[in-house]
């Protein structure tokens, strides 16, 4: 029963200047001005809304016979609150949550404590407010119908330890209805903000449903590996604060759905390995911090939409293996700071929209297998760019491109000037020109130092 | 107690016998499934965790009788058997074995397999 005007239903009931919070005819409660989730479902809206406090709700089996009544509880059935019976279970005792008090809580083990609903046909497209033990939060979601884990991504992942409260609406929550959720949850002891939190490893990791990830507090983070790896319905990313952050490891691994990336302070960024690898909707790149960064290993691998890169600071880069493997759309490549890069093994191969390449440093370098391999329009490579270096693997360096005489001529000209005579020295060159005489005068040398030298030609 | 559990890839279809021995049905024969965790051998394991009474562990480690729900005969005792007599269990944290059925007491499941010597499977990169 509800206090109406016509069709239109109060919101807000006053006595004079007092609020009332409850109305009744009766015994029926008329009207309440107490926000709870179920309104959210009024009209049969679909969802669900599940909540640990609400002990009439838990049982310890799958079957909803035994109810749970004390911490420590298995928790093997949880019912839908939002009157859609769409009621989460798990079947497997040992994959069943664990009640806990003090604020009431499915606690999850994160080795394979989940509940399973089943999204019935059509699946949900709305909003998914969860409230944990290290924060709340809204996300936008779309959700196909069949099973789907409450708690951790396949028993593993998941942004907190333990769900205080978790409601997901099929259609869009209102930023008020989302609010008003939220607070509910913290107001049965969920905590509201992460913004204690440090290490969000591997925290929304496959979780594929979200298509939208709120602006929440991550400014003490210090590690984000895996954090966001595999969302792949996530379009736009927040300006979220990482500026405590070190560990970006694998953290947008395979966000293949994401066009835009914004200007996160990554300042104090060491690990960047596969953090956007196979990004392949990105078209651009912010020129984010990199300055700290040593491991750039994969970082842009298949990043294949990106038409260009910015100058970032990659001065203490050590690792750039396969960092811009098969970024087949840049066509130019910026002069950035590689003074300290030790291994470019495969990193530019198959790039096949680039023509010309930067004269960057590579004095640190030891490893060049495969790092142009497969560019197949390079002509154009600058002359010196090998004088310093410290290491001769070249295998198949140079393999499928197209420069162009004067170009290999400079790279074996450059080979012959870095002195290079002891440890590994291959290099091989096909497609393209062959060398000049220029460049066959330096095989010959290279070859009295040591070197196995293979070119376009057959010198 | 919180026990956490690290079966083999090789023991994983006996492991789920004896899990439906132990557990209350035939939806324990999901007990082991991914095997998400490996030692510093590249041994793979899947594991589970659950909060257990000391009945639990005694029944773990007596002879083993088929349960009552299991009028089909769907469990096969001696595969159940052969993961019992695998069994090492521990209320301290031991080191997982790829030919062991590793079960050691601990309040943090992560860190309980972390000190059994696992580590989360990485993604395929």
């Amino acid at each position: 029963m509800a206090l109406k005007i016509g069709a239109t239903a109060i919101n807000k009931l006053y006595l004079g200047s007092t609020a009332i919070n409850k109305a009744y005819l009766g015994a029926d409660v008329l009207f309440s001005g107490v926000f709870s989730p179920a309104s959210l479902f009024a009209g049969g809206t679909d969802g669900v809304w599940y909540d640990p406090s609400d002990l009439s709700t838990l049982f310890q089996d799958s079957a909803g016979t035994t109810p749970v009544t004390a911490a420590s509880d298995p928790i093997g059935y949880a019912g839908d609150k939002s009157g859609n019976d769409n009621h989460a279970i798990q079947a497997t005792a040992a994959a069943r949550p664990t009640y806990q008090t003090g604020p009431a809580r499915a606690t999850l083990d994160k080795v394979d404590d989940r509940l399973s609903v089943t999204v019935p046909a059509g699946g949900f497209t709305g909003t998914m407010v969860l409230g944990t033990d290290q924060g709340t939060a809204s996300y936008g979601v779309t959700i196909p119908a069949g099973a789907y884990d409450i708690g951790g991504r396949s028993g593993l992942y998941f942004p907190g330890n333990a769900i205080v409260g978790q409601l997901i609406r099929d259609g869009a929550l209102s930023a008020g209805e989302a609010a008003a959720t939220e607070a509910y949850f913290v107001a049965n002891g969920a905590t509201a903000s992460y913004g204690a939190v440090t290490n969000f490893s591997q925290f929304w990791q496959n979780w594929s449903e979200i298509t939208s990830f709120p602006l929440i507090d991550t400014s003490s983070g210090t590690s984000f590996g895996y954090a966001w790896s595999n969302c792949s319905s996530l379009t736009s990313f927040p300006l979220i604060d990482t500026s405590s952050g070190t560990n970006f490891y694998v953290a947008w691994y395979a966000c293949t759905s994401l066009t835009s990336f914004p200007l996160i302070d990554t300042s104090s960024g060491t690990g960047f390995g596969y953090a956007w690898f196979n990004c392949t909707s990105l078209t651009s790149f912010p020129l984010i911090d990199t300055s700290s960064g040593t491991n750039f290993a994969a970082a842009w691998f298949n990043c294949n939409s990106l038409t260009s890169f910015p100058l970032i600071d990659t001065s203490s880069g050590t690792n750039f293996s396969v960092a811009w493997y098969n970024c087949t759309s840049l066509t130019s490549f910026p002069l950035i700071d590689t003074s300290s890069g030790t291994n470019f093994s495969v990193a530019w191969y198959n790039c096949t929209s680039l023509t010309s390449f930067p004269l960057i440093d590579t004095s640190a370098g030891t490893g060049f297998s495969r790092a142009w391999q497969n560019c197949t329009s390079l002509t154009s490579f600058p002359a010196n760019a090998f004088d310093n270096i410290s290491g001769g693997d070249f295998t198949d360096a140079f393999t499928s491109t197209a420069l162009t005489e004067t170009s290999i001529d400079n790279v074996v000209v450059s080979l012959v000037a870095s002195g290079i005579a002891a440890g590994t020295r291959v290099f091989d060159q096909s497609g393209g020109s062959a060398p000049s005489s220029t460049g066959e005068a330096a095989i010959t040398t290279l070859r009295s130092r040591g070197w196995t030298v293979t070119v376009t030609g057959g010198y | 107690m919180r026990l956490t559990i690290a079966c083999p890839d090789a023991l994983r279809a006996d492991g789920n016998h004896f899990a439906m021995v132990l557990g209350y049905g035939p939806a324990d024969a999901e007990t082991y499934v991914a095997l998400n965790w490996q030692d510093a051998d590249g041994n793979l394991y899947a594991c589970a965790s659950l909060i257990v009474s000391d009945t639990f562990v005694s029944k773990a480690q007596s002879t083993l009788s088929r349960p009552a729900w299991d009028v089909d005969n769907i469990i096969d005792m001696d595969a159940a058997r052969r993961a019992q007599a695998a069994l090492v269990f521990s209320l301290t944290p031991v080191a997982a074995m790829p030919d062991k059925l590793t079960a050691c007491a601990g309040d943090d499941a992560l860190a309980t397999l972390a000190a059994m010597g696992l580590s989360q499977v990485e993604v395929d990169i």
